[in-house]
């Protein structure tokens, strides 16, 4: 009767096979006979979501479903035990996708093979099947909620290794790994210290690498392509084995391999655990990249960033991990809870609808959940915030059964699934559903039998002429007891109960302690009996010991104990977050989805500040509107040719710039803006930013980290790009840090505050990369370079290797095609790929510099290697050697006016800019700081007052040129016909202290407005106050979660490298939120190491 | 521009640290004259084409109409017909105490231990810092020096920024007692790692701390005056001052939480206290406007704290303070190589609502007041310090530097290291190419 069966890998057959034979011990004793031959009678099949059958049999046999059908055509074949199950739903087993195991012990192993990755974090060839059975708990825990079968993951690491599914039978025993493995589980893990340690940041060592967000997704993108490239170089190595070296080799990469995509076989998937919503477009960059398939485990925060992760159309195992109200007890706490902290408490109930909602494909999981048994609570508030009831079915059941490869024999009832089986009582995410029984591969485990007795209501008791009332509530497990009319009351009077305590009710026995006053008016009375199925025979015994014999019959004309003293004084506190709502609902009141929650579903970012966006008829977001739109009669500051202009035109459309001049005629139907009295601006342009990293900043683990990327980082929900709108800024500079010689690759932006990251990248900017000299690089004791000799000899090594990269690819690219098949290619490295780009002149570099004889030596290095240094940043001492400079062609981007904070600024001076400018080079000044980046007009204004700049002149400094330094400058940085219509409405001079940002454009696009800003606040505090209340109103019904919420719950930078250390470093951040700042900001002089430094000690501010 | 500044000073000399000389006393009465005075006085009175009259005590004399100035024997400055100030007061900064930030060995700022009320700034202000010439020529012609750190982090004094030696630069050693009030609400960020519960136990602790050492502090006083045997405690002996009111207790506190909680003990203590911080003290204005407390603004370009605040939260504060009726300075709660651009923190207030005169004030005669030396600085009237700055336009704007400036009655010279070093290389583009 294994017809079906041949749709299964045969694997499965024979590890099923196996277990009769290899896993069972020889028996102590003669042989047990296990009858697995059953049939469910008379039960609800919901065979697949939308499937029902009313009064069906399922037939099963030796662990496999043989039959299912209405009860009239489906015999129940001789020799099967039937079972009734009349009044229950049956469902297919649920699959639990994502069980985490443990797998730190076999990580470490793995980590210290010989043929191990380098790298302590990427152990591919780790295999949860080698790790210990999932422990008996922990699969009661699950099997209990209705789990029939879990796909089991290891724990540890960035690249973990392979997961594999089991059944969750009860007994060690009858556990059964499913098929072969799963696939690889990857996650943007970053270093940790051990416990109790402190980072080894005097001396990093490649061991702690990465410990940057954006470090650790360039170590999966090199593993993956490292995979690649071991199994291409093995097939050449094969293709010829004599006269070349054979590969290196490596276990993590062999363990990759089933992943590789290869035609006309399925690749296996690797799986993205993510820890915050962006996490999921990370993953989705790097399969595409690679071109493997995978799909994600999400976080729960999905629904802030929807739009973008609905169109990943990556499969999603989605967390039923609600986030908790927070504690507004104290309302001065209240004032430090963001709209968007807020938000999020109030929408992520709504997350599986709202992924469900948009076509996106989810399973769900109860990782994270610290009780797997709050499963159906949280179904339930997901059900109640929008999610079809279907949809919550098919994500537990045929979802994650084709999400992992097993869908051909699980995740339906039918013939030829696996007898996985769960009985309800109750549908599934309705109220008081319970799972009654749960059959794992044909064998039953009874959950929570539904107690049998011949009573459900009122009842009397009677031993000889005494007689107590009462009522029992099978349901909720309640028996209340009727206390004897008080002598002289009236009749008619309300009935008063009392309720038992430690009431047992079970199969057809029964046992509880009456209170004082019903059956005893002095004592109470222990009462226990059984039932023979019409009546129940029970005893009572006194304290003393005396004991009564009693009958107890049903009795219609008790009249039901009222709520008070009766069922329950309060409802049973599951934790659950909407419980409160739920209540009301099945009054028949209101939708649970707040309407202020709703609201800010349709802002984007999600939360403070957002932009209010509407949803076509189809659900896609409208894009914000790009008006063709002329500015009348400003005072027009072109930094072009044409200088400043009074009382000029500005047009604009389609996002370009389309005239300039005195009154010009427009089309009608263009929008007017009377601008008289007001100078207009380009947007302007920080040339050195660390606004809007997602994560740390800084990957300070190696001296040379040209792999990592600000691009693969970018948060468009830092608050800081809106702040830094409103004061004229319209694109930035995105830079690593200064930690170390040759830092990461840079990002160029506009600030498209709404939008998601992918909008914000300058798409035609020039490619560049952050190095730094000096002080900063060398602080790490132990590393080298220790000196300023050592990083010249340093950064001409990583050179000269890079060279012999692309010189090697170039030799082995121009192979004729057979040879080439038959040569083992060379292995690369992103690192030196990137610096290979510099050497090719595709890609500039943006060097950290303060003193003239590191600036002097980067630039002679450049001539001499042919590359080309786009700016000096900081540049201090610029002014000494600005003719070495403009020599070079380098521009230089530097701070207006700051010094004094290390040794290395001493000399610096405010006419640094102006000197400089004076010698013929190219200069920009920047903020470095997500506070002075909204002021860079006056940081302009300095270049006047310290160095004598024009007016015009000095605007330059924030505006064209660092447009040409970051290679914008073909349609930015000025305004000029055809360039984008980037531009900033000031209400005066805007080299004046008294100039307020009044407008910014983007592209056509108005980002910032100052009234408009003016109501969004209105809106937002409005929003804040509602949602404020109803969080009041939870308040105490949720436990405050006695940790910070994890990564993204509300704020930007996450507990991960940082997160041992401020165990012992907290004391740091403290001081600063007693004075009142925002310890994640970035400040001047920092680059964006200075947080970092606080808390490794490296610096005492 | 660049080349005013250049002719005002005097010939520039390439040292090391500082090596601008102190201005010399002057020996016979002064007179700026042919300037329009910005007096500062409580009614801004402007007086056009005027001349400030200042005897060889450093102190203004009188002003009279430029016709009416004394000529014979008298060390005449022609103003030109531009605008005289009065200098600005650097508040709550840590000039002197600290030349580069990132060598321990030039860090005096903080002692070690919680409570220290007996460390006094003006003892460890450098005079010879280069960051007092830099700030100088900015105007910056006044400083209450705070140390910092601890619960109790010291003395505040107010010094003068010119002079041979500590002696000359201090105004007035005992301007207060600086108290870092303890955070008063817990948190839960992705910083925080204890539990609000244990938060609060720290509150609490931190609280009982300070306001246990200052029932000490009392107990001494009162069994030293009692004249008992009671043995000496440096400490509290330095509080003094603050304990009978005769000096004021800054209370460096943020939130509204700290404001109202450090204001209410001060108060109840019979303390004189002034508001070290800023933006939770819109909230508690009535508590504050009620005992008459002022405040320090810590800062007009920083960040709001939370993300829900207006992006110009920082911007509005001291025009809503002002509107509230709050007494306020500006301080710039930057490092002091950056205060500078003290005027610019009150201008981007201008730029936001307040009006032009309280800005000027806050950095001028209410941040004398505030430090206690309100008879002696912050307004051009007669009786006070000739400590007055010269420009060609508003002082506030970044746009206008500063072209001559005196303390008490000295004509200041206004180069600094920046100046030499850039005198210095200037030289180096003189130099026929291709050497």
């Amino acid at each position: 009767m294994l017809q079906p069966m041949t749709t299964v890998s045969c694997g499965v057959l024979v590890l099923i096979a196996s277990t009769a034979v290899a896993q069972v011990a020889p028996p102590n004793g003669i042989r047990v006979s296990d009858v697995r031959h059953d049939a469910l009678v008379h039960c609800t099949v919901v065979t697949q979501p939308g499937t029902v059958i009313d009064d069906a049999t399922i037939v099963m046999k030796d662990g496999w479903i043989v039959a299912v059908g209405p009860a009239a055509a489906t015999p129940i074949p001789a020799g099967a035990t039937a079972h009734d199950c009349t009044g229950l739903t049956a469902y297919a087993g649920f699959i639990e996708p994502y069980l985490q195991v443990d797998t730190t012990a076999q990580a470490r192993a793995a980590a210290s093979q010989a043929d191990a990755h380098w790298n302590p974090r990427v152990t591919p060839q780790v295999r949860v099947r080698d790790a210990q059975v999932p422990a008996a708990s922990m699969r009661d825990a699950l099997r209990d909620a209705g789990f029939c079968v879990a796909a089991a993951w290891p724990s540890t690491g960035a690249m973990r290794g392979s997961g594999a599914a089991l059944t969750l039978a009860a007994e060690d025993t009858n556990v059964m790994w499913i098929g072969g493995d799963l696939g690889q589980v990857a996650a943007f893990d970053r270093f940790t210290p051990p416990e109790g340690q402190e980072p080894p940041f005097d001396s990093p060592r490649a061991v702690a690498y990465p410990a940057s967000r954006m470090g650790a997704i360039a170590l999966v993108r090199q593993v993956m392509r490292d995979a690649a490239w071991s199994r291409h170089a093995d097939l050449a190595w094969m293709a010829r084995p004599t006269g070349q070296e054979p590969p290196r080799a490596s276990a993590a990469w062999a363990a990759l391999a089933p992943c590789l995509p290869k035609s006309g076989a399925r690749a296996l998937p690797l799986v993205v655990e993510c820890s915050d919503e962006h996490a999921v477009l990370h993953g989705k960059h790097l399969l595409d990249e690679a071109g493997w398939a995978g799909w994600c485990v999400a976080s729960g925060l999905e629904f802030r960033e929807l739009d973008a992760i609905v169109a990943t159309r990556l499969p999603l195992v989605v967390p039923l991990d609600f986030a908790k109200a927070p504690d507004l007890a104290n309302p001065r706490r209240a004032d430090q809870i963001s709209l968007r902290e807020l938000g999020t408490w109030a929408c992520s109930p709504m997350n599986p609808a709202l992924l469900a909602e948009r076509g996106a494909t989810i399973a769900l999981t109860t990782h994270r959940l610290k009780d797997r048994g709050d499963l159906h609570a949280r179904l339930r508030t997901a059900v109640e915030h929008g999610l079809a009831a279907d949809a919550a079915l098919a994500a537990l059941t045929t979802t994650p059964a084709s999400l992992l490869g097993l869908g051909a024999m699980h995740g339906r009832i039918a013939p030829g699934s696996m007898a996985n089986i769960v009985l309800m009582e109750g549908t599934l995410a309705s109220k008081g559903a319970q799972v009654r029984r749960v059959w794992v591969a044909g064998r039953e485990s009874i959950v929570k039998p539904k107690p049998v007795l011949p009573i459900d209501g009122g009842f009397v008791m009677t031993s000889g002429d005494r007689s107590v009332r009462g009522s029992i509530d099978l349901a909720k497990g309640t028996i209340s007891l009727m206390k004897p009319p008080v002598e002289g009351a009236e009749a008619g009077s309300k009935a008063e109960f009392a309720k038992a305590d430690k009431v047992d009710l079970g199969q057809r026995t029964i046992s509880f302690v009456a209170p004082l006053g019903t059956i005893d008016a002095g004592v109470r009375v222990r009462m226990v009996g059984e039932t023979d199925g019409r009546s129940i025979r029970i005893e009572g015994v006194t304290p003393s010991g005396a004991r009564t014999v009693w009958t107890m019959v049903a009795d219609a004309t008790v009249p039901a104990p009222d709520a008070e003293a009766g069922a329950a004084a309060r409802p049973a506190d599951d934790g659950e977050p909407s419980d409160a709502t739920v209540a009301s609902k099945e009054d028949g009141a209101t939708d649970p989805r707040h309407p202020a929650a709703m609201m800010l579903l349709r802002t984007a970012p999600f939360g403070d500040a957002g932009v209010r966006f509407e949803r076509s008829t189809t659900g896609d977001r409208v894009p914000m509107a790009i008006e063709r739109t002329v500015f009348r009669n400003a005072t027009v500051w072109t930094s072009a040719a044409a200088g400043i202009i009074e009382g000029c035109d500005v047009l604009i459309d389609g996002g370009k710039v389309a005239a300039i001049g005195v009154k010009l005629a427009v089309p009608a139907g263009t929008k007017e803006v009377d601008c008289a009295g007001r100078h207009i601006t380009p947007g302007l342009i920080d040339c050195h930013s660390h606004t809007g990293v997602l994560g740390e900043v800084n990957e300070w683990t190696q001296a040379c980290t040209a792999e990592v990327g600000i691009g693969d980082v970018i948060d468009p929900t830092d608050i800081n790009w809106y702040r830094q709108l409103a004061g004229g800024l319209t694109a930035a500079n995105q830079l690593h840090g200064s930690a170390n010689p040759i830092g990461g690759r840079n990002s160029v932006v506009k600030l498209k505050w709404g939008e998601s990251a992918s909008a914000f990248p300058v798409p035609d900017a020039k490619p560049g990369i952050k190095f730094a000299l000096g002080e900063n690089v060398v602080r790490p004791r132990d590393r080298y370079p220790d000196t300023r000799m050592g990083v010249e000899a340093y950064m001409r090594d990583r050179f000269r290797a890079a060279a012999e990269q692309r010189a090697a690819l170039a030799r082995w690219n121009a192979l004729p095609g057979a040879e080439r098949a038959r040569t083992v290619p060379p292995q690369v490295d992103d690192e030196l790929t990137v610096l290979g780009e510099i050497l090719a002149g595709e890609r500039v570099v943006h060097c950290h510099s303060y003193r003239q004889d590191e600036i002097v030596m980067l630039l002679d290095l450049a001539d001499e290697l042919g590359f080309r240094v786009a700016t000096l940043q900081h540049i201090l001492e610029g002014y000494k050697v600005a003719d070495r400079i403009a020599r070079h062609g380098a521009g230089a981007s530097s701070f207006s006016d700051w010094w004094a904070y290390k040794m290395e600024v001493m000399d610096a001076v405010p006419h640094n800019g102006a000197v400089m400018a004076g010698q013929g080079v190219l200069t920009s000044f920047n903020s470095d700081s997500d506070e002075l980046a909204r002021r860079l007009n006056t940081e302009a204004a300095k270049a006047c007052r310290y160095g004598g700049l024009e007016p015009g002149e000095a605007l330059k400094f924030v505006t064209i040129n660092p447009a040409i330094q970051l290679g914008i400058g073909h349609r930015t940085g000025s305004l000029e016909i055809g360039k984008d219509a980037d531009l900033v409405v000031w209400t005066t001079d805007p080299l004046s202290s008294y100039a307020v940002c009044d407008q910014t454009w983007i592209e056509g696009v108005k980002r910032f407005d100052r009234a408009a800003d003016r109501e969004r606040r209105a809106q937002d505090a409005s929003l804040r106050a509602q949602l404020l209340e109803a969080a009041f109103e939870r308040g105490g019904m949720d436990q405050p979660p006695d940790k910070p919420e994890s990564e993204g719950g509300g704020r930007r930078r996450g507990p991960t490298l940082l997160a041992r250390m401020l165990d012992t470093r907290e004391d740091a951040f403290w001081e600063m939120y007693r004075r009142g700042q925002d310890p994640a900001a970035v400040r001047s002089g920092e680059c964006g190491c200075g947080a970092a430094m606080s808390i490794f000690g490296g610096g005492d501010q | 521009m660049k080349s005013i500044i250049l002719s005002l000073s005097i010939g520039a000399v390439a040292h090391a640290q500082n090596a601008t000389p102190p201005s010399p006393a002057p020996r016979q009465v002064g007179c700026i004259r042919n300037v329009i005075v910005h007096t500062m006085d409580p009614a801004c009175t402007v007086i056009p084409d005027a001349a400030v009259v200042i005897g060889v005590d450093g102190r203004i004399d009188r002003i009279v109409p430029t016709a009416e100035a004394p000529v014979d024997g008298v060390l005449t400055f022609d103003g030109q017909g531009r605008h005289l100030w009065p200098g600005f007061i650097s508040s709550a900064t840590t000039m002197g105490l600290i030349e580069v930030q990132q060598v321990r060995a030039t860090d005096d700022r903080t002692e070690v231990g919680p409570f220290h009320p007996e460390v006094e700034a003006w003892v460890a202000v450098n005079p010879d810092s280069d960051l007092l010439a830099v700030a100088r020529a900015n105007g910056i012609l006044g400083a209450l020096v705070f140390p910092q750190g601890g619960r109790v982090s010291g003395t505040a004094s107010m010094v003068r920024l010119n002079g041979w030696d500590t002696h000359d630069l201090v105004l007035r050693k005992d301007s207060g007692v600086i108290v870092r009030w303890p955070a008063t609400e817990p948190t839960v960020q992705w910083w925080t790692r204890s539990t609000p519960d244990d938060q609060q136990k720290r509150i609490d602790r931190e609280l009982r701390e300070v306001k246990e050492f200052f029932t000490r502090a009392k107990a001494y006083i009162t069994a030293r005056d009692a004249g008992s045997t009671q043995v000496d405690d440096l400490r509290f002996e330095r509080l003094r001052p603050v304990l009978t009111g005769a000096a004021p207790i800054y209370l460096d506190a943020s939130s509204a939480g700290q404001v109202a909680s450090a204001v209410t003990w001060a108060l109840a203590e019979g303390f004189k206290p002034v508001i070290v911080g800023g933006p939770g003290a819109l909230e508690q204005a009535d508590l504050l406007r009620a005992h008459d407390v002022p405040v320090i603004i810590v800062g007009v370009h920083r960040l709001p704290q939370w993300a829900h605040e207006p992006w110009d939260a920082p911007f509005t504060l001291p025009a809503r303070l002002a509107e509230a009726g709050i007494r306020f300075s500006i301080a710039t709660g930057d490092e002091p190589s950056n205060d500078r651009n003290l005027p610019h923190h009150a201008a981007t207030a201008v730029a936001h609502g307040l009006p032009h005169d309280r800005a000027v004030a806050s950095i001028t005669r209410d941040a004398a007041m505030i430090a206690g030396v309100g008879d002696q600085l912050g307004s051009i009237v007669p009786g006070m310090r000739a400590t007055v700055i010269l420009c060609s336009g508003d002082p506030l704007d970044v746009r206008t530097p500063v072209e001559a400036a005196w303390i008490d009655g000295r004509r200041l010279d206004l180069s600094n290291h920046q100046t030499r070093m850039l005198e210095k290389y200037r030289r180096k583009y003189e130099e026929p190419a291709g050497r």
